[in-house]
């Protein structure tokens, strides 16, 4: 078993029983079932390499999160388990790109990804527990126009990236 | 890539549009690392890499089924880049061999990514397509797809079959000595005629059994000339004579034997041309030696079939490009509507050989034995005999050439009975 799958075997662990964890101290059983099943599954498919079933579980995982907090549990430990999915989901895929490598030596492109991931995750943690520690009360006319500029920030950005790249010019090298 | 940034933004902003909704400070916390994710992404967003890409492949010119290497070099002129991925796709039907076609690494400023691979294909001319690297950032969400061209070309010569030195008898020589009896007398080994015995003649040409029958007269043996000829291979690239089975085609075959004929004729000395007529016609005018293989091979390498209304029968064969009185090698499956332009050739003084790869019974082997088919098969085996036996009524020589058998024992089958039935005829005439 390899370091980087390690890693990976890790955070989902964590982030699907941190989520069962808090969800059964909440009295959330449907939650704790779903974190539950959804961090087997995952480590199910990355055992069988299965590349495709790293989103979904992903974005699973976050909705139960996203659940457990809006069932009145404690964000505090919620937002990690969303960090660790965060984490789990783009191992994945970096051990998905990493099987291109074939025979080359990988160890400096970990090193590298791992050290860079470690930082966002650490100033992601902090910024998430220091805006839970936040409280401010927003008027209706702020909530209102911020969750638009959200959704309109969201609609370009969906645009942009759905449109077609056309044919891709092809680069003389002399 | 797109995906993924997709997914990962519609995450954010679902969180932060229901924290906002519901009023939950929690959602927006949850969504921050996936915003920092996010942010990391874009700041180490390579800019626009700029690589140089060269293919070397270690041979040009390879014979079929031969191993070829490719080399693929990539090399970084711009910033460092994180993560590369390479993909040097192989040409469409070649056979991987070993090696690498795709890399995943990280490229340094200057540096230079090696990919080598070793592949084998049938006969025809290969261009690697272009090489496609994506460039991006450790998260893999923001980067460049560039397609570099690294262009270069392998030639695949067709197989060339064993065969012994083929007899031919053409019209008419050329000047200098080589292996093909010239039917004029002089320095050779074959015996020719007689003649009375003139002052000057060596003792060692009298023929003393002749001479012993007269009392004053001697005889000396004269002896034929032996020459190189002008050859002309035509290959038959018609898409209707051709027979596909299995997605093997009859007309490789016919490729061989062209290759394997024109090497023969030339490893003897003689001049050879070439023809392929079919789709368009491509000819090699004639010459010697070795350039002149090569030139042959190459045509050989890309000759494929075609179809060209204007040329559906050979009714327009260029037999300029052969000069008068030599030696007309025709290598096609034949048709029906080919009998007069062969009738024709002799009339205009050409020696003509057909080599016929039998499409009746490469056809025949692949299909499955029923009673339906062995009718069929004799019908068009009859037809055939008759189209054959046409040929052969006009001076032709033809080589029925069951292509899983050997040229060479057909070839000298057919090219060695041919003086004894000469013979034959003299006989009864």
């Amino acid at each position: 078993m390899s370091r980087l799958f390690r890693l990976l075997v890790l955070c989902i662990g964590l982030s699907a029983g941190i989520l069962a964890i808090a969800s059964v101290l909440g009295g959330l059983w449907l939650a704790t079932l779903a974190a539950l099943l959804i961090g087997a599954g995952w480590l199910a498919a990355e055992r069988q390499d299965w590349p495709h079933a790293a989103a979904p579980a992903f974005v699973g995982l976050l909705i139960v999160a996203a659940f457990a907090i809006l069932a009145g549990l404690s964000s505090f430990w919620i937002a990690p388990a969303g960090l660790f999915a965060l984490a789990g989901w783009d191992l994945s895929r970096f051990r998905q790109r990493l099987r291109a490598a074939g025979e080359r030596p990988t160890a400096a492109l970990e090193a590298l990804h791992v050290r860079r991931l470690l930082w966002v995750c650490g100033v992601g943690f902090i910024l998430a527990e220091l805006a839970n520690l936040i409280h401010f009360q927003l008027r209706f006319v702020l909530v209102f126009i911020l969750g638009l500029a959200s959704f309109l920030a969201l609609y370009i950005l969906a645009a942009r990236l759905a449109r077609p790249a056309g044919e891709q010019p092809v680069e003389k090298t002399p | 890539m797109k995906n993924q940034l997709l997914l990962l933004s519609a995450l954010i902003f679902g969180l932060l549009l229901t924290g906002l909704l519901t009023l939950q400070g929690g959602l927006l916390a949850l969504a921050l690392p996936l915003l920092v994710y996010l942010a990391a992404a874009f700041w180490f967003n390579p800019e626009k890499p700029l690589l140089n890409a060269a293919r070397r492949l270690d041979t040009e010119w390879v014979a079929e089924n031969a191993p070829a290497t490719i080399t693929l070099q990539v090399t970084n002129q711009g910033q460092a880049l994180e993560e590369v991925a390479l993909s040097a796709p192989l040409p469409v039907n070649v056979r991987f061999l070993k090696g690498e076609v795709a890399a995943f690494a990280s490229l340094p400023a200057g540096e230079t990514l090696s990919l080598t691979h070793t592949f084998q294909a049938l006969r025809g001319e290969y261009r690697p397509p272009v090489v496609q690297v994506t460039a991006n950032e450790t998260f893999g969400l923001f980067g460049h797809t560039l397609s570099l061209d690294a262009p270069c070309q392998l030639a695949v010569r067709p197989q060339t079959l064993t065969v012994r030195s083929a007899k031919i008898r053409p019209p008419q020589t050329r000047g200098f000595a080589g292996p093909i009896p010239a039917r004029q007398s002089g320095v050779g080994l074959d015996f020719f005629s007689l003649r009375e015995y003139q002052p000057g003649d060596p003792q060692r040409q009298i023929n003393w059994r002749i001479a012993a029958r007269y009392e004053h007269d001697l005889f000396t043996n004269i002896f034929e000339q032996e020459r190189v000829a002008d050859v002309g291979i035509i290959l038959d690239s018609r898409r209707q004579v051709d027979v596909v089975v299995g997605g093997e085609s009859l007309f490789e075959h016919s490729v061989r034997a062209a290759a394997t004929l024109s090497a023969a004729f030339l490893k003897d000395g003689n001049r050879v041309g070439l023809l392929v007529y079919g789709g368009s016609i491509q000819r090699v005018f004639p010459g010697y030696g070795k350039v002149q293989r090569y030139r042959i091979l190459r045509t050989l390498s890309k000759a494929h079939t075609g179809h060209n209304y204007a040329l559906e029968n050979l009714g327009h064969l260029p037999t300029r490009a052969f000069p008068s009185h030599s030696q007309v090698v025709l290598i096609s499956p034949l048709y029906l509507d080919d009998v007069p332009v062969l009738i024709q050739l002799r009339s205009q003084g050409y020696a003509v050989l057909v080599i016929s790869p039998d499409p009746l019974d490469f056809e025949a082997r692949r299909l499955p034995a029923t009673r339906e088919s062995e009718l069929a098969e004799r019908i068009a085996r009859a037809e055939r005999n008759f189209l054959m036996q046409r040929i052969r009524r006009v001076g032709v020589q033809v080589v029925e050439w069951r292509v899983n058998e050997p040229l060479d024992s057909s070839l000298h089958r057919t090219l060695e009975a041919a003086p004894t039935l000469h013979r034959l005829r003299m006989v009864a005439r």
